[in-house]
């Protein structure tokens, strides 16, 4: 765990895989403006034992300030479309708080400008829905509407999806080579059901992004298009 | 719509009508920045979060009753939704069939450099919008806007900044934006600007004058505008400051409500009561939309919130709106007859869902929460609009106290629609009357037969139609009245004398039961939570339906009745509407359930200013705000007024521990009405001599300058 608290920049773990997803990791630092150092979490990313090894990772995670890249075990990536292990397509995941959809569009905003085709898909739950539901029709047209304004106008490739998160999610990483989860960078038990969830059986690389450091990384870097590595 | 501001030649002014502006506009934003004294009379913004932008620019918007201005920020860019609505004016649309013209804004001013959003106030007493950026200590911007409610169609801006700031010079633009449906709007604007680089004060003050024309048949003339422009001009903006300050005073003193001891829910009634005044023209015929001039959502289509919420409020604050709203249901009687004719009946039958011509312009299909398509009924089948519009006549008739109001052109509101109502209903082998297939206030069942609200809505019109055929105001049969006296007391109402309560529709209470607390909280979007085919199959109501009679219709229902049909119906609602909570709010005073009532009434002042329905971004819920103003007059004040010949104003008030005093201003019967209730007493002011009737006392006729009248013994029974 000190190791994961100690590091700065882009946290990759496990950096036993970090070579298998090379272009990936180095894409991904280039997006978010950070220099990637895989690091060290103690247990076995590929076997049964994997939901331990995630407890422990998460325990780390919460030490850090910054974004975590965690790759999938090499057993849940063979079941990947992406053998070319780059980054073609990311999908972000987002929901109806405030909060959230302030980071997902500070990380759309930067996948798009590093060139790589991005989508939005928000987890609709009924708690997220506005005090006051009018229906289908004129209310939700206004308020998918604005949904998708606040996300950041360009974000064209947008989903609402009111199913299961985890399964949804695992539907969305089907057609994308990272998934993007903004969270809220608490991890005791009761917390971070859905990260667990993903992160239980995730074929692609998982990008854990801490609110507030989202919030922060608009005075970051930006990445430019043309060095996309992506086809 | 691609309309946009192209420049002109500049306009012969040589410079000169920059000369003293200075001052003039100097002038201006310091006063302005006194307003700040006033909190229950602004709405004030510091800083900005970047995702309320938009809803900022609902609640912000300036309107004179013709145009409505978004309060976008002058410099606002694509995140935005800056934008001009000009009431009546629709085009052609290939999504909504009709919608309201969209044009761009006018308040917009160029910068040297990107500038906060600073602090911005919407003064409502004055109807002006102010906004201050300083920064490190130093004031760089100042702006003010308005548009003049006493010229609608003529908009201000002024601003002083500092030279390094302000990117904006000398300019003349127009605008002609002709509609794809006939008539459309004509726009000119001039900006004068004095430039302060190199002056002792190094400020830039610049004036944005713009006026505008409609036409809903022809795009208006130029000369006439212009005539109209050159006197805005040539008046200045400190004179058109003056007079904007005048204006909003006389209006306040028709319409103010100030509930002391609660200055959070002064400044919601205000609020609402400033954006209804400024969504309403006072002349010609007014198209209100769902979202007055504030937004583009609903399309500005004209549903059953203009006549039953919105004209109510100005019928007893200012009853030309109030007439100039049913001027444009009048013009739209002929769209209403062939309808009618369309479907076989008789009479006029109003669409769900008016724009320009009056022809139904609902959708027949919308999306849902995840963006996919569903098919939509209401145009079918939600035909209580129909009465609603005969209910709204009925209403301002009842205010001003001429039976005048109901009379020539107006007529057919009352009988046609009550001609129609009579070719609808079924008659059963044994003589009960029948409305089938029919959708309710509740949207959540479609199709449903003997709809409580519609049948007893159509019961009313029925009845009032032949009053005013007896009355000999119409040349139609007295026969036909008889018939329809008839028809209305056979129409089956759904009161059950077991329960003491009204059934929602036939088989509604063999539905699943469910009841809302199950739901996690309330408001809850029930037809989510629980899905469009389950929702429909139990009791859970969208909106107050029977309550909803009760609120319309007090003297047409047992009683009694509303208790009981409060405590079934209550627990049942989901309030997926701006329009239930203020409503139930009004009715659970009316019962003396008053923390009830309160609970409700906070949710429903909230409503846009909270952005409790995540889409005031896309324009304010002018029903919802009416309803703050029902659920104060009609509920806590217990104001009642039902027809043009009331022998006297009631007043039966039912005022929290919490509250003070609840203080209203209104009309009635051509008097000008200043009421402060008590819980024990209510003071009368008014402008001659006016009948009341406090609580359950006698009629007293109190006289200038009015005085306090106890609570007559005992109060009235709900």
């Amino acid at each position: 765990m000190n190791t994961l608290a100690g590091a700065d920049g882009l946290l990759v773990v496990p950096d036993t895989e970090a070579g298998t997803w090379a272009a990936v990791v180095e894409e991904t630092g280039r997006v978010l403006g950070l220099d990637p150092h895989p690091t060290r979490v103690d247990g076995d990313v590929a076997t049964d034992a994997r939901r331990v090894w995630i407890e422990q990772m998460l325990a780390g995670v919460v030490g850090t300030e910054g974004p975590v890249l965690i790759l999938p075990s090499t057993a849940d990536a063979r079941r990947s479309a992406n053998p070319d292990r780059r980054i073609a397509r990311a999908v972000i995941a987002s929901e109806a708080s405030e909060p959230v959809i302030g980071a997902a569009a500070i990380l759309y905003r930067r996948f798009a400008d590093a060139g790589i085709p991005t989508s939005i898909v928000v987890l609709l739950t009924f708690s997220a829905l506005p005090r006051i539901w009018e229906g289908s029709g004129y209310h939700a047209h206004a308020w998918t509407n604005e949904l998708r304004r606040r996300h950041g106008s360009a974000a064209r490739d947008f989903t609402i999806v009111t199913g299961a998160p985890g399964d949804e999610l695992q539907k969305a990483a089907a057609h994308a080579d990272v998934l993007v989860l903004p969270w809220r960078h608490v991890a005791p038990e009761g917390h971070a059901r859905l990260v667990r969830s993903v992160l239980g059986e995730l074929p692609v690389p998982c990008l854990l992004v801490p609110l507030a450091w989202a919030q922060r990384s608009v005075h970051l870097r930006t990445p430019s298009s043309n060095t996309a590595g992506s086809t | 719509m691609t309309a946009e501001l192209r420049p002109s030649l500049v306009a012969a002014d040589d410079g000169s009508a920059a000369v003293g502006i200075d001052g003039q506009v100097a002038s201006v934003l310091d006063r302005m920045a006194g307003a700040r004294a006033r909190p229950e009379w602004v709405v004030c913004v510091r800083g900005g979060s970047k995702a309320l932008r938009r809803v900022r620019e609902s609640l912000f918007v300036v309107s004179d009753g013709m145009t409505g201005t978004r309060g976008s920020l002058e410099e606002d860019g694509p995140d935005t939704s800056p934008g001009l609505f000009v009431a009546g004016v629709f085009e052609r649309d290939p999504e909504s069939g009709q919608s309201l013209i969209v044009l761009p804004s006018w308040a917009t001013l160029g910068l040297h450099e990107s500038l906060p959003p600073g602090t911005r106030m919407l003064d409502l007493r004055s109807g002006v919008l102010w906004r201050e950026v300083a920064i490190g200590g130093k004031t760089r911007l100042r702006t003010a806007r308005w548009s003049c409610l006493g010229r609608p169609g003529t908009s201000v801006l002024v601003a002083a900044g500092d030279s390094g700031v302000l990117n904006q010079g000398r300019a003349h633009e127009v605008l002609d934006a002709p509609s794809t449906l006939g008539g459309g709007v004509r726009g000119v604007i001039d900006t004068i600007c004095l430039d302060g680089a190199g002056g002792t004060t190094g400020t830039t003050h610049v004036v944005r004058t713009a006026s505008y024309a409609s036409g809903t048949r022809r795009l208006p003339g130029e000369d006439g505008l212009a005539a109209r422009h050159r006197r805005a001009l040539s008046v200045g903006p400190e004179v058109l400051f003056e007079e904007q300050l005048a204006a909003w005073g006389a209006r306040w003193k028709t319409c103010d409500i100030e509930v002391v001891g609660d200055p959070e829910l002064t400044l919601a009634a205000r609020f609402a009561l400033f954006h209804l005044a400024g969504s309403v023209a006072d002349h010609g015929e007014a198209a209100v939309g769902a979202r007055g001039l504030s937004g583009p959502s609903y399309a500005g289509h004209v549903f059953w919130d203009s006549d039953v919420f919105v004209l109510p409020v100005l019928a007893a604050t200012h009853p030309q709106s109030a007439r100039a709203m049913l001027e444009y249901r009048i013009r739209r009687l002929p769209a209403a007859a062939r309808a009618a004719a369309a479907l076989g009946r008789r009479g006029a039958r109003f669409p769900w869902e008016s724009a320009h011509d009056g022809s139904d312009v609902t959708p027949r299909a919308g999306v849902d929460e995840r963006g996919e398509l569903v098919p939509i009924r209401t145009g079918d089948l939600e035909e209580h609009i129909t009465a609603d519009v005969a209910w709204a006549a009925w209403q301002a008739a009842a205010w001003t106290g001429r039976w005048t109001t109901l009379e020539g052109r107006c007529r057919g509101l009352v009988v046609d629609t009550a001609r129609y109502w009579a070719s609808r209903i079924r008659t059963d082998a044994e003589g009960h009357g029948h409305i089938d297939e029919v959708i309710g206030p509740d949207e959540y069942h479609e199709g449903v037969d003997d709809n409580a609200f519609t049948n007893l809505m159509a019961a009313w019109n029925l009845r009032r139609g032949a009053e005013l055929v007896e009355r000999g105001h119409c040349a139609t049969d007295l026969a036909e009245a008889r018939q329809w006296q008839g028809l209305a007391d056979a129409l089956v109402d759904g009161y059950d004398p077991a329960t003491g309560r009204h059934h929602q529709f036939r088989g509604f209470d063999d539905l699943e039961a469910i009841l809302v607390g199950d739901l996690g909280g309330v408001p809850v979007g029930a037809d989510v939570v629980l899905g469009h085919e389950r929702v429909a199959r139990s009791q859970v109501v969208k909106q107050a339906d029977v309550l909803m009679l009760h609120h319309l219709l007090p003297g047409e229902v047992p009683p009694g009745s509303l208790a009981r049909d409060m405590d079934y119906y209550l627990p049942r609602t989901a309030h997926g509407s701006s329009l239930s909570l203020p409503i139930h709010a009004a009715l659970l005073a009316r019962l003396g359930r008053l923390d009830e009532a309160l609970d409700l009434l906070h949710l429903a002042q909230n409503i846009d200013i909270g952005d409790l329905t995540g889409t005031t971004a896309a324009g304010l819920h002018l029903a919802g705000l009416a309803g703050l103003w029902h659920a104060l007059v009609f509920g806590f004040a217990g104001v009642r007024v039902e027809r043009p010949d009331d022998a006297a104003l009631t007043i039966d008030p039912r005022i929290p521990d919490r509250w003070r005093e609840l203080r209203v201003r209104l009309r009635w019967h051509g008097r000008l009405v200043a009421l402060r209730c008590r819980a024990d007493a209510v003071h009368v002011a008014s402008s001659g001599p006016v009948p009341v009737r406090i609580g359950n006392g006698g009629l007293r006729v109190v006289s200038p300058p009015g005085g306090w009248v106890p609570m007559g013994e005992g109060k009235a029974t709900p």
